[in-house]
């Protein structure tokens, strides 16, 4: 490590921590570091002031619907993992009058029918699970421009403003132009579509956002791929579709 | 987390209810609104189910794992403007927050905690302050406070890297 690098990077170590460094930066640095141990120090000298910020901030309550939507999620997650199997032994202990979002088998069967495929555009609509008010929706997906991949969205109850799509096996995000590229979910209410979040996809192509509004009075939930940053109107035809009526 | 590792929902169930709320509270201070604040926090324990076998104890702990990831999500969020129209629009302080009232033990500390962060903050130089919160919470690049602050970018790295050290020592001196 030369000298002239090591004071290119003098003040970086605090902006890092911050994260006050552009992407570029962040990267450079980060290989910087690798082989600097005076800005590896600096690091760790000042990491605990940073870690400390959070912990000023006023305490809140997040929404209790959120952690119901969230575990919908992971309870489906890990059902899926452990097989087909668990599954149906879960179902077969389950207590009938147990009040509890279970939308495992739904996702099996979602990965299932899409496994079977909605070849040439999209199929039917799927409403794959209704339990104790919470509703489960396989994606129907444009195969001919998703090639792999399934998704399905969990609706925790009727006056939810809150559901979750969860998505796996997708190809890579494309590049357009030079920009990246996201997926935006869109509520879609008779001729109205709001722009809800976007959401990127891991290396395995999974991936999940909530979508957020009045979901007892949409029509669908659709799925776009947009310059990051997202649009205000689709720019394409939707790659997924999920009809709620 | 061991049993977060080994895929049990149940375990990862208890680590949303111990850091959910400070989650979600860190959020709600960068984005501004609820709404921000909540896809933040389902993406980022979203994030965290997904990658739970990344998590090494010797690089920091659990609260410490999290809040890095919502802080992250919540500033790709910003930079994406996302919720930069969002924040705008939001009227603070006339938009629905629920504190947390429930004075549990572990509400106790955090308000300790938080109590004497915000005190050692406010013992900064207001330049100090300014350009960590700026960047921090506020989720700007050191170019975009330079140019906020009309300053050179080196003078915004140097208020930073004296702001982080004065802090650090702040709160030594307090533990101690």
């Amino acid at each position: 490590m030369t000298g002239r690098d090591h004071d290119r990077y003098a003040d970086a170590p605090a902006a890092y921590l911050l994260g006050a460094l552009p992407e570029l930066e962040t990267r450079a640095f980060e290989r910087h570091v690798m082989g600097c141990s005076d800005c590896r120090d600096e690091v760790e000298r000042l990491r605990h002031a940073v870690e400390a910020l959070p912990r000023s901030v006023q305490s809140l309550n997040p929404p209790t619907d959120l952690k119901r939507s969230l575990l919908a999620v992971v309870e489906a997650e890990a059902d899926q993992a452990r097989g087909p199997g668990w599954v149906r032994a879960r179902r077969r202990l389950r207590a009938p009058s147990l009040p509890r979002i279970r939308p495992a088998v739904a996702l099996a069967g979602a990965a299932f029918l899409l496994a079977l495929g909605v070849g040439g555009g999209f199929g039917a609509a799927t409403l794959l699970q209704r339990d104790e008010g919470a509703r489960t929706f396989a994606a129907e997906i444009d195969k001919d421009r998703l090639t792999e991949g399934s998704a399905s969205l969990v609706v925790p109850d009727e006056r939810s403003e809150r559901a979750v799509l969860s998505v796996n096996g997708l190809p890579p995000m494309p590049a357009r132009g030079k920009a990246n590229v996201v997926y935006q979910l869109w509520l879609v209410r008779g001729n109205e579509v709001m722009p809800s979040s976007v959401f990127v996809v891991s290396a395995n192509g999974s991936g999940g956002a909530a979508v957020t509004g009045d979901l007892g009075t949409a029509d669908a939930v659709w799925v776009t791929r947009e310059r990051a940053g997202g649009a205000r109107a689709p720019t394409e035809p939707p790659v997924m579709r999920i009809d709620l009526s | 987390m061991q049993r977060v590792q080994q895929g049990d929902p149940r375990a990862f169930e208890l680590v949303y209810d111990r850091h959910g709320g400070p989650a979600f509270s860190l959020a709600y201070r960068m984005v501004g609104n609820r709404a921000g604040a909540e896809d933040i926090t389902q993406e980022a324990f979203l994030s965290i189910w997904r990658s739970r076998e990344r998590y090494r104890r010797d690089r920091g702990s659990v609260r410490t794992w999290v809040l890095g990831i919502v802080h992250h999500r919540a500033i790709d969020a910003l930079r994406r403007n996302l919720v930069h129209d969002r924040r705008r629009a939001s009227a603070e302080g006339l938009e629905e927050r629920e504190e947390a009232a429930e004075l549990t033990d572990v509400e106790v500390v955090r308000r300790d905690e938080a109590r004497t962060v915000r005190s050692a903050l406010e013992e900064l130089p207001v330049e100090q302050c300014r350009v960590i919160e700026l960047a921090y919470f506020g989720g700007f690049t050191h170019t975009e406070i330079a140019s906020m602050l009309a300053m050179p970018v080196g003078t915004v790295k140097g208020r930073m890297r004296l702001g982080l050290d004065k802090l650090r020592k702040a709160l030594s001196e307090e533990a101690a």
